[in-house]
């Protein structure tokens, strides 16, 4: 089975436009979506999640479309961190664990408090007197206390140390030992998602402009630093961005079809910069 | 619905003590005159003030991606609205009989009948305030809940403005016996819950 199945996803909002967005991403693997701010990439995740209907298209989560009534049962098995907790800054730990308990159907309170022991949050002090990674992690404790198969995180780590970013990819290492359990993580910094990641999607204005596996992107592409005359000569069908400075050309290229040239192994960031840049001229 | 409800209570008693306060002080002064404000007031400000930090939270966006329908993240709000009805109408039937009870203030005539009547005009409020805010959000539906709550204030100073008129309509409604008020607003209410699903899925595409 797959964990999720989206097929010519389209979403108008006024100003911006998801357009045509597919992609498959097989159960048990992690999924990195890139892109900039307003590129789509929380559009997508509330489309795969159900929270807003696509204006065509159709997205099959874990077995069941997201436009079924059955889908509502469907994300027992769904765990999700959005951008912030989300959750009344009143409450505390303790509570938010029964709310979570009576929501979903395998909630494991026994999970609930070694996660809080563990990312070391207090259960009684209110969310308001949080930091921003305290926040954080609870939510990553709530999604993942119920034995969830598909964890959905909206750029968790955004805005966060790296001590505590490191924390939260150790947990979400952790979740994916098991091998039926997929993640779709959307993120900022690209770096993270060189370390978790299987796959790449890449959401430029509202395009997929990239879905591909991780080491097949950074095997398939390469840089190269070339004067200008040599770059010429380089078939531009190969050239997926280029960067002009004063000593020549650096440019992302497609090593089956570049030649003879002589290209670096990439980054994850030169290719997701390279292929914004190729796209914009 | 069991989890939102939960999730509301703690929202209420965690940061609407002062509803609480208020809704006990109006609900012991004797001679029941406060009654009707606070039934409507305990109807109206339950629903609509957890709505407000549900919006201050954006628990919303998170809520619509848990296993929960939008009709029970909509209902759930009403229910609380019933709730703190109750909760104040019992408060108001027990402290109003005890005053009676006391001698200091006896019941006015036909209490039980007013009672019921001044919860079908909480439910009814809470039948036109509860769509305006699921449709439009909580800052114009705060104005329109205000405008209905000043012309309610409006209407019921109007009729004790006239001598004994508030009494007398009082006496005029309490000719249809005062459980059908509060049974046709409680179903007003239930058929504006549709409106209100619709509403809110309007505003949750946008």
């Amino acid at each position: 089975m797959n964990a999720i199945e989206a097929r010519g996803l389209s979403k108008k909002y006024s100003g911006f436009q998801l357009r045509d967005v597919s992609f498959t991403l097989p159960e048990g693997s992690i999924m990195g979506l890139v892109g900039e701010n307003g590129a789509g990439k929380s559009t997508l995740i509330r489309l795969i999640m159900g929270a807003a209907a696509a204006d065509s298209g159709q997205v099959t989560v874990l077995g069941t479309q997201t436009v079924s009534p059955k889908f509502i049962k469907a994300k027992d098995d769904i765990g999700v961190v959005l951008d912030e907790a989300h959750f009344p800054v009143s409450l505390n730990a303790a509570q938010i664990g029964r709310i979570m308990g009576d929501t979903y159907s395998r909630w494991d309170q026994g999970e609930y408090a070694r996660l809080l022991q563990r990312l070391d949050l207090p259960e009684k002090k209110t969310i308001k007197n949080f930091s921003r990674g305290m926040t954080m992690k609870l939510a990553l404790a709530t999604a993942l206390s119920h034995d969830a198969r598909l964890l959905v995180l909206d750029e968790p780590t955004g805005g966060l140390d790296p001590m505590v970013r490191d924390e939260i990819l150790d947990i979400l290492e952790d979740f994916t030992r098991r091998e039926d359990r997929s993640v779709l993580i959307s993120s900022h910094i690209v770096s993270d998602l060189e370390k978790l990641c299987d796959y790449i999607a890449f959401l430029h204005k509202g395009e997929l402009l990239l879905f591909e596996e991780k080491d097949r992107l950074l095997e398939e592409y390469g840089v190269v630093k070339l004067s200008e005359a040599d770059f010429e000569a380089v078939p531009k069908a190969a050239v997926k961005g280029a960067r002009r400075g004063k000593y020549g050309v650096e440019a992302l290229v497609d090593k089956s079809v570049a030649g003879s040239v002589r290209a670096e192994k990439p980054t994850l960031e030169d290719v997701i910069i390279f292929f914004a840049r190729g796209n914009r001229e | 619905m069991k989890a939102l409800l939960r999730k509301d209570i703690y929202v209420i008693l965690t940061q609407f003590k002062l509803l609480f306060l208020v809704m006990i002080i109006f609900s012991v002064i004797p001679g029941g005159l406060f009654v009707p404000f606070t039934f409507i007031y305990s109807t109206m400000l339950s629903g609509v003030s957890i709505m407000s930090i549900d919006e201050q939270s954006k628990w919303d966006s998170l809520a619509l991606m848990l296993p929960y329908s939008r009709g029970q993240l909509v209902t759930v709000k009403y229910i609380m609205g019933w709730l703190a009805l109750a909760v104040a109408l019992v408060l108001s039937a027990v402290c109003q009989c005890l005053w009676a009870a006391l001698g200091s203030v006896p019941l006015p005539d036909g209490f039980a009948a007013q009672l019921c009547v001044f919860s079908a005009l909480a439910l009814a409020v809470q039948a036109v305030t509860l769509p305006v805010n699921f449709c439009f959000g909580i800052a114009k539906g705060r104005i329109a809940t205000i405008v209905v709550v000043a012309f309610i204030g409006a209407l019921v100073g109007a009729t004790m403005g006239e001598g004994d008129g508030f009494y007398t309509l009082i006496k005029v409604t309490s000719s249809i016996p005062g459980p059908v008020y509060t049974v046709l607003a409680a179903a007003l209410c239930a058929a504006t819950i549709p409106i209100s699903v619709a509403g809110f899925r309007r505003r949750a595409e946008k």
